[in-house]
């Protein structure tokens, strides 16, 4: 890591050129779209996979239902699969003739042209993470329910007559704020580092509009006539975006005792 | 818990069910069908398993590919369980300040 800071100071050829590369960055219109994209995934998958998880952890928890294991091993079960074997399937379902249009035009919508235009590419993207990592998520959170006395609830529900609503926002959520921290932070730093997805899915989607800065990142590097020292300049922003990032919600959450 | 709240708390958890596990059964029928059948999309499974799998097999060394998945997945889930456990042990039992900056800084790689 400390190499790549190293290296994102000089110019191909090794001559030191200080903060030149930054500077580049800052001006470069394809650096500028895959971070509105990055961060487009970020901030709408991020929260509704992790609300998903949470009340899915809660439904898991209560008492009264049968067959947990079965549910919780189907929702688990897109984690076990394989980045690139999933997105040939979801490649396959999304497309004009696939399962999503059949079902979207047996219903009397109109079928989508989802690879071809830039916002339905980027809400497969979209999709195919929250499909994945809820699961994942929701196993968290079920942990963490587990951990929670179940005394706690019929101490509020006597003494104080709390509705279920008001027990899980004033009591489930507080006591699940470590685990939710966690899977925040793990979240962010992986939801912002996103590569397989916009290589194998869409590469990079009609023109640039899903393409990832990772992704950006491997093409600079592997693709293109390589330009490494530019590279490792792109990664420390991310690095640094990523460790702002989790500061904030560790600042938010965290708490020592 | 409500008659009412349980239909729908049984119903949310078989729809995501389901969809979470779709696309895996229809990974399974495009396995067992033709190609022409699976760009048709057809969502039944097939009988073509064995011709499929002899042309993967004619394709690719599956044998060695599954023995490197293997041999990666058992030796670093071992390693990794033992490095973090006592890591994690380490740092929580000692915990002071500098080593907080040290778990910051691995978090981030």
């Amino acid at each position: 890591m400390a190499q790549a800071l190293l290296l994102s100071f000089r110019k191909t050829g090794g001559t030191f050129t200080g903060l030149s590369n930054y500077a580049r960055v800052f001006q470069d219109k394809t650096f500028q779209q895959c971070l509105f994209n990055t961060f487009f995934y970020f901030l709408i998958q991020v929260p509704i996979m992790l609300v998903l998880a949470l009340i899915l952890a809660q439904l898991l928890n209560s008492p009264k239902i049968r067959g947990k294991g079965i549910f919780r091993t189907l929702i688990f079960l897109p984690c076990a699969t394989s980045l690139v074997s999933y997105s040939m399937i979801f490649k396959s379902l999304f497309a004009p003739d696939g399962v999503v249009n059949r079902v979207l035009t047996g219903i009397g919508l109109s079928s989508v042209d989802w690879f071809q235009s830039t916002w339905p590419a980027r809400w497969v993207i979209v999709i195919a993470l929250i499909w994945r990592w809820t699961g994942y998520n929701m196993v968290f959170y079920l942990a963490g329910l587990q951990n929670i006395d179940y005394s706690v609830y019929e101490a509020s529900y006597i003494d104080g007559g709390a509705t279920p609503f008001k027990q899980f926002t004033k009591i489930t959520i507080p006591l699940l704020k470590p685990t939710i921290l966690m899977t925040a932070i793990m979240s962010t730093s992986g939801t912002l580092q996103l590569f397989d997805e916009s290589m194998n899915l869409t590469a990079g989607g009609p023109g640039k509009s899903t393409m990832t800065l990772a992704h950006y990142i491997y093409n600079i590097s592997f693709v293109e006539t390589p330009k490494f020292n530019y590279a490792a300049a792109l990664s420390v922003c991310i690095l640094v975006m990523v460790a702002i990032l989790s500061a904030i919600q560790m600042k938010v959450g965290d708490k020592r005792d | 818990m409500t008659k009412m709240k349980s239909i729908v708390s049984y119903a949310v958890l078989i729809i995501a069910s389901f969809l979470s596990a779709f696309p895996l059964y229809y990974m399974l029928c495009g396995a067992t069908n033709t190609s022409i059948d699976v760009v048709r999309g057809r969502l039944y499974p097939g009988t073509y398993l064995a011709e499929n799998f002899k042309t993967l097999v004619g394709m690719q060394n599956l044998g060695l590919a599954m023995f490197n998945s293997f041999r990666n997945a058992i030796i670093i889930t071992f390693v990794a369980l033992l490095v973090c456990s006592i890591a994690g042990y380490g740092f929580e039992i000692y915990h002071d300040k500098g080593k907080d900056i040290l778990m910051n800084i691995l978090l981030l790689a």
